[in-house]
């Protein structure tokens, strides 16, 4: 969450920054130690939601670089929590950063612990904004928020130690020290002591001091520089290497836009000449500091504001989703109604069709459809049998165009019976002549006439067996077997006959069987028998 | 967070529109969902209904329609004693009489106990369940048109029995038919087809 507000600390006063209009504007403030907050205070209290942040820019603020053994996160927050406790045991406004591993030692971790070694007046104020419910986000100090400054702004090749030197508003020198990107140490010089803007010679001096107080092993020199970047200095051009006197000190000044730029601050915002406050200000808002001042108990209202803020983000959610789903539901309640609508309709007017036409059951001596049932089966009884009259009209017309036929038996019956029978016994001819079978293809007759019956129609067949001679037979087989097959013939005519076959003719021509005979003088005792095996269609209906 | 350290009011101060918003708005989607489910199961009533309705009018339409094709045919069919009990005794008697008339040389009868008849064309459900009793004639005729002419007498007899099959054979195809006697004999079956009515088939069976 970034800071709305930001409360600037310094020894003499507190100066408060508010967010408008892309960049940060003082707003309210007071003077310390006797001023009155209540306007800084009442000011915050009018926008109780927004997060505030603190910058504590004072002299007791101190820094101690220090080495752990490397240990699990739950064992590293304990010992730097002891090692903090006895670094700064007299303040509850400290912190410590792990740096990272030290080069030769990988088992072991640079830490920096900070501390505000006097902090009446953080303690105060923070104690006037926890009563006033109002959530504070984090305190910081510049020195905290530099290592941005130092990765943006250092020359493209860097010295091991880098000084960043900013003007402050009160007038005073912030002086930060870094080695290897590392954080080592911060001071600030009061505006009573500090080197004039513009008094290069006495700056070199008291930036030579700084170094001595921040590592006293370190000698700057031409082959062991610092590289020294002077932030909001007035009077002084932007340079890449301002000549200093000083072989140690490689003095740059960045260019306020190009460096407000690099660092992700709006033009507005930062490197104003003497007034770095307003640059740490704007680098709180975009970069994160390496520490946080503040004990959990001062963050408080900040962490309920959290969850106030998620609560009300799910809320919102939530709430989103109960009217997106009551939405769906209305679409779906207005479709159902109409199709609700449209099914009464319907069955007002089903029962407006059904009522007046409907018939009772008293009305009929049966069901319509046990009639229908009853008629059907009728029906199809009715046209599974044959009428005696068509036979005899069939055999009739033949016989009339035969008139040398004369027929001895006359039989016919379903072709179900047939099969029965045949499937017991044989067919009833065959029993009656006692004689081999032959159709005219050769094979046996039954047979070939289901299978021909079946694929001819679908209307029931029944089978016709006639059996006849030729009268007046002379002894003439030739001519008996010719009226045989006009007899055939007739009957073939007829539209109703499936097949017509012999099944005994007058004499037995088939060559795979023997034949006998005897030639007497009587010829009245010969006769030509036939037998004749048809199928004919119940219905008279095409093949 | 430890719980003590939580300030309640000022967390209620933060959330309460936000949750009074989250409660009417889950209110209404319970609403909403209480009056959709409703509307679900109203809808669902309506369809159920107008199902049975259209079941029951496309049952009406399709006994309407039977009733149109077949009621005069069954009407008929009952007048001819083919529905209902079998009409033996009148079947018999008009065999008896139609010989007589007839003057045929002999009849003999065999009439088989009834039973179900079963057909692969006579589909259950489609067609009544339909009972036979097949009659058996043995005829002495002068002439085969007295075939024709019993069977025709026999078959407008109440139960309308109907020809199965039919053999007629001639006694001496060489001598000259004589008036007086039998010239052919004839063996035929007929089949005496009784439809029940369902009433009827039920009471005889109640366990069906």
């Amino acid at each position: 969450m970034k800071p709305r507000h930001v409360a600037y600390l310094t020894s003499s006063e507190v100066v408060l920054y508010t967010w408008d209009n892309s960049q940060y504007v003082p707003v309210s403030g007071y003077e310390l130690p006797n001023g009155d907050p209540t306007p800084l205070v009442s000011y915050l209290r009018q926008t109780p939601s927004a997060v505030i942040a603190i910058l504590v820019d004072v002299l007791e603020e101190e820094h101690q670089q220090a080495t752990i053994a490397r240990l699990g996160r739950r064992d590293q927050r304990a010992m730097l929590a002891r090692k903090l406790a006895r670094a700064f045991p007299r303040t509850n406004y400290r912190n410590a950063a792990v740096q990272g591993r030290l080069p030769n030692e990988p088992q072991t971790a640079r830490i920096l612990l900070s501390g505000l070694t006097k902090a009446e007046h953080l303690g105060a104020l923070l104690g006037l904004l926890a009563e006033a419910k109002l959530p504070v986000a984090r305190v910081c100090s510049p020195a905290l928020l530099s290592r941005p400054l130092v990765d943006k702004l250092r020359p493209a090749s860097p010295a091991d130690a880098t000084l960043l030197v900013s003007r402050q508003r009160e007038g005073s020198l912030r002086l930060t020290f870094y080695r290897d990107r590392n954080l080592v140490g911060s001071r600030l010089i009061r505006r009573s002591v500090a080197a004039a803007p513009g008094d290069i010679p006495r700056l070199v001096r008291q930036l030579e001091e700084s170094v001595r107080y921040f590592d006293a092993a370190f000698a700057p020199s031409a082959t062991n520089p610092v590289d020294v970047i002077l932030l909001c200095e007035p009077g002084t051009e932007p340079t890449a290497a301002l000549g200093t006197g000083h072989d140690g000190f490689r003095l740059l000044v960045p260019d306020p836009v190009a460096a407000a730029a690099k660092l992700g601050l709006g033009t507005g915002a930062g490197l104003k000449p003497g007034n770095a406050d307003l640059l740490f200000v704007a680098l709180l808002r975009q970069h994160a500091p390496a520490g946080d001042f503040a004990p959990p108990a001062d963050r408080r209202y900040f962490d309920l504001h959290r969850m106030r803020v998620f609560g009300r983000a799910a809320c919102v959610v939530l709430a989103g989703g109960a009217l997106l789903g009551s939405a769906l539901n209305v679409a779906g309640i207005l479709r159902l109604t109409g199709e609700t609508a449209n099914i009464q309709a319907t069955i007002g007017s089903l029962y407006r069709e059904m009522d007046p036409t409907s018939p009772s059951p008293d009305l009929y001596t049966a069901d319509p459809l046990e009639m229908e049932r009853i008629v059907r089966a009728w029906q199809l009884l009715e046209k599974h049998v044959v009428e005696p009259r068509d036979i005899f009209s069939l055999v009739s017309a033949a016989v009339d165009a035969n008139p040398d036929v004369r027929v001895d038996r006359i039989e016919w019956l379903p072709l179900q019976a047939v099969t029965a029978a045949t499937a017991d016994s044989g067919s009833a001819a065959d029993e009656q002549d006692g004689e081999p079978v032959e159709s005219e293809a050769g094979t046996t007759a039954t047979e070939p006439a289901m299978d021909e019956a079946g694929a001819a129609t679908s209307s029931p067949v029944f089978r016709l067996v006639i059996r006849g001679h030729i009268q007046p037979f002379a002894g003439d087989y030739p001519l008996a077997f010719m009226n045989v097959r006009t007899f055939m013939q007739a009957l073939r005519a007829d539209r109703r006959v499936i097949s017509v076959k012999a099944i005994n003719e007058p004499l037995d021509l088939n060559p795979r069987s023997t034949l006998t005979g005897e030639v007497t003088a009587d010829l009245k005792t010969e006769k030509a028998g036939f037998t004749l095996n048809i199928l004919v269609r119940a219905a008279d209906e095409p093949a | 967070m430890n719980l003590p350290k939580i300030d309640w009011i000022y967390l209620r101060q933060g959330l309460l529109s936000a949750g009074l918003a989250l409660l009417v708005c889950a209110l209404v989607w319970g609403g909403t969902t209480l009056y959709h489910t409703r509307a679900t199961a109203t809808q669902a009533a309506e369809q159920q209904r107008l199902d049975g309705l259209e079941a029951e009018r496309s049952e009406l339409t399709q006994r309407r329609e039977a009733l149109r094709k077949f009621a005069r045919i069954y009407q008929q069919l009952a007048l001819d004693g083919v529905v209902g009990s079998e009409q033996r005794l009148a079947v018999v008697q008009a065999t008896r009489l139609a010989s007589e008339a007839l003057r045929l040389p002999y009849l003999k009868y065999t009439t088989n106990p009834q039973q179900a008849f079963e057909a692969p064309w006579l589909v259950p459900g489609v067609t009544a369940p339909v009972l036979v009793s097949q009659l058996d004639l043995q005829l002495g005729l002068v002439h085969e048109l007295d075939l024709l002419r019993l069977l025709g007498q026999i078959r407008n007899a109440p139960g309308r029995p109907q020809v199965l099959s039919c053999s007629l054979e001639m006694l001496s195809p060489d001598i000259a038919p004589d008036p007086d006697r039998a010239n052919l004999t004839g063996n035929c079956q007929l089949a005496l087809y009784s439809i029940p009515r369902e009433s009827a088939l039920v009471a005889a069976n109640p366990e069906n």
